[in-house]
């Protein structure tokens, strides 16, 4: 396999993360795998020219499939000297530089705070290959004939780029520049650029840089590029469509969870009606005054949005109606590190409640995978009339990949529990799961509420043996949620392994290829990538019994090995980082052995 | 089959006080979804918490006992989901004003399809007697020993500056006054505010007497109608508002200053209607203050119609063959 893993950087009003997008879509339609990793200042226009301003884009395209974005770059792009340095020490020794020579200038120096006279390409050339293009001449030169202004002209430098780029990676120009023109409808200024990119590239400067990467064999279907939080949005709408009731999308605007709300307010799914509410407390409320009322609530947020929300899952355990909550973790606690990755709403969601309170917890991990999470987190919610935690994060939230689009006959069913009139409301059947007798039922008129109900009755009541069987009986009903889950899913397999690695969430592309690499270096390790957090896969206890160690890979201070521990009663070995950023496969061949 | 109240009365053992003006409400309340011909079975009583908060399981009908302050928020994903049944928000001060403000705030300026009938009784009671937003400057209660010294809200002229579509306000000590003003605002398409002045007899006790005794009501109590002069004192008033250019003025009615040169109540005035909520002192209108028509939440909140297919190929695609 050959793969390149290119790093671009600006600022971030230079279009740094669209140029990356369409780079992506051209390489998967080349037939090539992608994955991608974003990384952005949380400001919406930090100061110009600035360290702190500097927005990336990291991609990695490979000739056959992959499970992670890569660690250190073999191309960086870099459109200013603060972009250079805030990403120099990513770039192999050896790498290609791709500098816009007028982003280290004097001024360009000086607002990345450097001395006046370093002379940053010239210390670069002994350790990179330096590629200095003139972006801004040749953008402007290509433009020479449109009558903008300097700065509107300056906006296409990265579609000249973007040509250069297409060049180098040999993907398919012509595509893209039909892509092109779909996306800036007819608008040919970007076009002008992209084809001065593309020509430059060919005819003159960078035929040494030109990389041969093959097409690998893809499987066949309809494809196209998702991101986590389309990925959601989606599988929002093919839940909808499964359960053929209406929907209620209610959320308050969070970075990084705000794109689900942006995809589905302009999807238009049907069975699907989005609300913004006015705090998120009323977000998850009025989603369960939906799922009250014989819809499906769902909400999702990030940081405090979750710690909000606590108090509505609460009613939602009390109440047993069902509700999906979507949580794109970020760094934290408080506003932490709104737009970087962490996985450190863990114990909050399996534990986050008063009172005894558990609710079927979910991690996806990769955006594909959150289209799968998000209707196995409907499916879990309806058919156990329980409130769901599904665990997204920002680097799942804005990571892209070619996704191949099921077929509708593929998808789940989605069977709502019964519900007519004639039952105790708290009747529960086999499964410890209760009627779901929605307003309007003929007959059927009942109060639900906060307080403790009456088994079987729902009835207030405060008897001491009552409130003990209802905790129980609560607790039982989401264990058995583990009857919807799949196979316990074996990632990798090493003969006689005496160590088992357990992940979860959006490390998995890492963890992934540091088990391939350990395998193929001889380390003898099994890999389970966790989608279930709570109840834990009925079969994970026995299977992780049968090795000596198991070592839990996980991004914040070891949130999932303290859960194990106490559910386990047996030592397991914690691996883990809270820095904002996703683990690397180098980094974690260094961390442990 | 036309249903009586006592249709509408759950088998729940009812467990206010003894001596609580809720009684009186949710008697009216039962009786007016009786005589307003309401259908049980599309009927849901939404509440939060608090003494009023445990109406809805009094009541015979569909109902949730949500989360303190929330009923709004709840309220609202209910009409979302399904913009046909007809729900009643049930709350307090504490609870709409306090730790629900934000929601009610939001609820009204969207113009939710909904009855918010608010119990005012200036106390926390369910919590034994703490101070509440709309308790008076200098209130003695378990947590303010020597007097509040917090300014209260008047519910009416926040819900007018919230933009609420409704706005009225009635006592539990007038039964034939409560109905009228419970039937108009379940007829009402929009947010409609009902203030209910409710005696808290165990921690606030006579808190409205002056409004609400026999005695005392009819030189302090105005009963507005629409259309008619805003006038008080008796059977035949002797007192009358005048609209003395934009400020509201008390007026002995004789020879200077009789029933024709009176402030005409007009409920679609808004500017009018906020001169009339705000009168804090001893003279306090009861009735509808204020009405108007705008289009409803929900109806501009519909469900999607994208097939999924669509939905799921949005976007640029590509095919493998």
């Amino acid at each position: 396999m050959r793969s390149v893993v290119v790093l671009l950087a600006g600022d971030s009003g230079d279009g740094i993360q669209l140029l990356g997008g369409q780079i992506v879509r051209a390489a998967a339609q080349s037939g090539r795998d992608v994955r991608t990793l974003s990384d952005f200042p949380a400001e919406i226009r930090a100061p110009q020219g600035t360290v702190s301003g500097v927005s990336g884009f990291q991609f990695r395209i490979a000739s056959d499939a992959i499970h992670d974005p890569g660690a250190r770059a073999d191309c960086l792009v870099a459109f200013n000297a603060a972009a250079y340095t805030k990403y120099v020490g990513q770039l192999k020794p050896g790498g290609l530089l791709l500098a816009a020579t007028e982003g280290f200038d004097a001024r360009s120096l000086a607002l990345a705070k450097l001395p006046a006279d370093a002379d940053l390409l010239a210390s670069a050339r002994e350790r990179f290959r330096v590629l200095e293009v003139p972006v801004k001449d040749l953008t402007l030169g290509a433009l020479a004939e449109v009558s903008l202004g300097q700065r509107d002209k300056m906006r296409a430098r990265n579609m000249l780029v973007l040509g250069i780029l297409t060049w180098m990676y040999s993907m398919p120009a012509a595509g893209l520049e039909t892509e092109l023109r779909a996306l800036f409808r007819g608008d040919e200024t970007n076009i002008l650029a992209y084809k001065a990119g593309l020509n430059f590239a060919e005819t003159l400067e960078v035929q040494d840089y030109r990389v041969e990467l093959e097409q690998h064999g893809v499987e066949r279907g309809t494809f196209k590029t998702i991101n986590g939080s389309h990925a959601v949005a989606l599988g929002l709408a093919a839940a909808a469509h499964q359960l053929g009731k209406p929907m209620l999308y209610s959320s308050y605007p969070i970075t990084p969870a705000s794109d689900i709300l942006h995809e589905l307010a302009k999807l238009q799914p049907e069975h699907v009606t989005v609300f913004q509410a006015e705090d998120e407390i009323a977000a998850v409320t009025s989603a369960l005054g939906a799922s009250f009322a014989g819809g499906l609530g769902v909400t999702a947020s990030s940081g405090p949005g979750l710690s909000l929300k606590a108090e509505g899952l609460g009613l939602a355990v009390m109440t047993e109606l069902p509700l999906v909550l979507i949580d794109v973790q970020r760094g934290g606690p408080s506003t932490g590190l709104p737009t970087k990755t962490e996985q450190s709403d863990l114990a909050q969601a399996l534990h986050g409640r008063h009172g005894e309170a558990p609710l079927p917890v979910l991690a996806a991990r990769s955006a594909a995978d959150a289209f799968d999470t998000t209707l196995l987190a409907v499916k879990i919610a309806v058919e156990c009339m329980t409130p769901v935690i599904m665990l997204s994060d920002a680097y799942i939230a804005g990571s892209a990949q070619p996704w191949r689009i099921p077929e509708v006959s593929e998808l789940p069913s989605i069977t709502p529990p019964r519900g007519s009139a004639g039952e105790e409301l708290y009747a529960r059947d086999a499964h410890g799961v209760r009627p779901w007798v929605i307003p309007g039922t003929p007959g059927g008129a009942h109060r639900i509420g906060g307080l403790e109900g009456e088994v079987g009755t729902g009835r207030i009541s405060y008897e001491p043996a009552n409130h003990q069987a209802m905790v129980t009986a609560r607790a039982a009903k989401v264990q058995a949620a583990a009857r919807l889950y799949g196979p316990l899913e074996i990632v990798q397999c090493c003969p006689d392994a005496d160590t088992l690695v357990l992940a979860w969430g959006s490390t998995y592309g890492a963890v992934r290829s540091d088990m391939e690499r350990r395998a193929a270096a001889g380390q003898s390790v099994d890999y389970i990538h966790l989608r279930h957090m709570h109840p834990l896969h009925p079969d994970l206890k026995a299977t992780a019994d049968r090795y000596r160690r198991v070592v839990v890979v996980e991004m914040n201070e070891g949130q999932l090995a303290h859960h194990l521990q106490g559910e386990w009663a047996r030592p397991v070995e914690s691996v883990c980082k809270t820095t904002g950023q996703p683990f690397t496969t180098e980094e974690l061949a260094e961390l442990w052995n | 089959m036309e249903l009586t109240a006592k249709d509408f009365q759950s088998a729940e053992e009812v467990r206010w006080c003894p001596g609580c003006g809720d009684y009186s409400i949710l008697k009216q309340f039962t009786e007016v979804l009786a005589s307003t011909g309401s259908d049980p079975d599309r009927t849901v009583v939404v509440s939060g918490i608090g003494c009023s908060s445990r109406l809805p399981y009094y009541v015979d009908s569909y109902g949730i006992h949500s989360l303190h302050g929330r009923a709004p928020a709840v309220a609202t994903g209910i009409k979302l989901a399904n913009p046909d049944l007809d729900v009643w928000i049930i709350t307090g001060d504490g609870d709409a004003l306090s730790i629900g403000g934000n929601h009610l705030i939001h609820a009204l300026r969207r113009n939710l399809n909904v009855p918010i009938l608010l119990f005012n009784n200036e106390i926390y009671g369910l919590t034994k007697g703490q101070f509440s937003p709309t308790s008076k400057e200098g209130q003695v209660t378990k947590s303010t020993p020597r007097g509040s010294v917090d300014h209260p809200l008047n519910p009416l002229t926040l819900a007018l500056g919230a933009g609420a579509t409704w706005v009225a306000r009635s006592m539990d000590r007038n039964p034939a006054h409560l109905r009228d003003q419970l039937a108009k605002s379940q007829a009402h398409q929009g947010s409609a505010l009902l203030e209910i002045y409710q005696n808290c007899n165990v921690f606030h006790d006579g808190a409205f007497e002056v409004w609400t005794d026999k005695s005392t009501q009819a030189l302090h109590s105005v009963f507005l109608e629409a259309g008619k002069p805003i006038a008080w004192g008796g059977t035949e008033p002797t007192y009358a508002l005048a609209w003395n250019g934009g400020r509201p003025e008390i007026r002995e009615l004789g020879s200077e200053f009789g029933l024709a040169d009176a402030w005409v109540h007009d409920p679609s005035d808004r500017l009018k209607a906020f001169a009339l909520a705000a009168l804090e002192g001893p003279l306090r209108p009861f009735g509808v203050l204020y009405a108007a028509e705008r289009p409803v939440f929900a109806a501009s909140h519909q469900a999607g119609t994208r097939p999924l297919h669509d939905v799921l190929h949005s976007g640029r695609t590509w095919t493998v063959e």
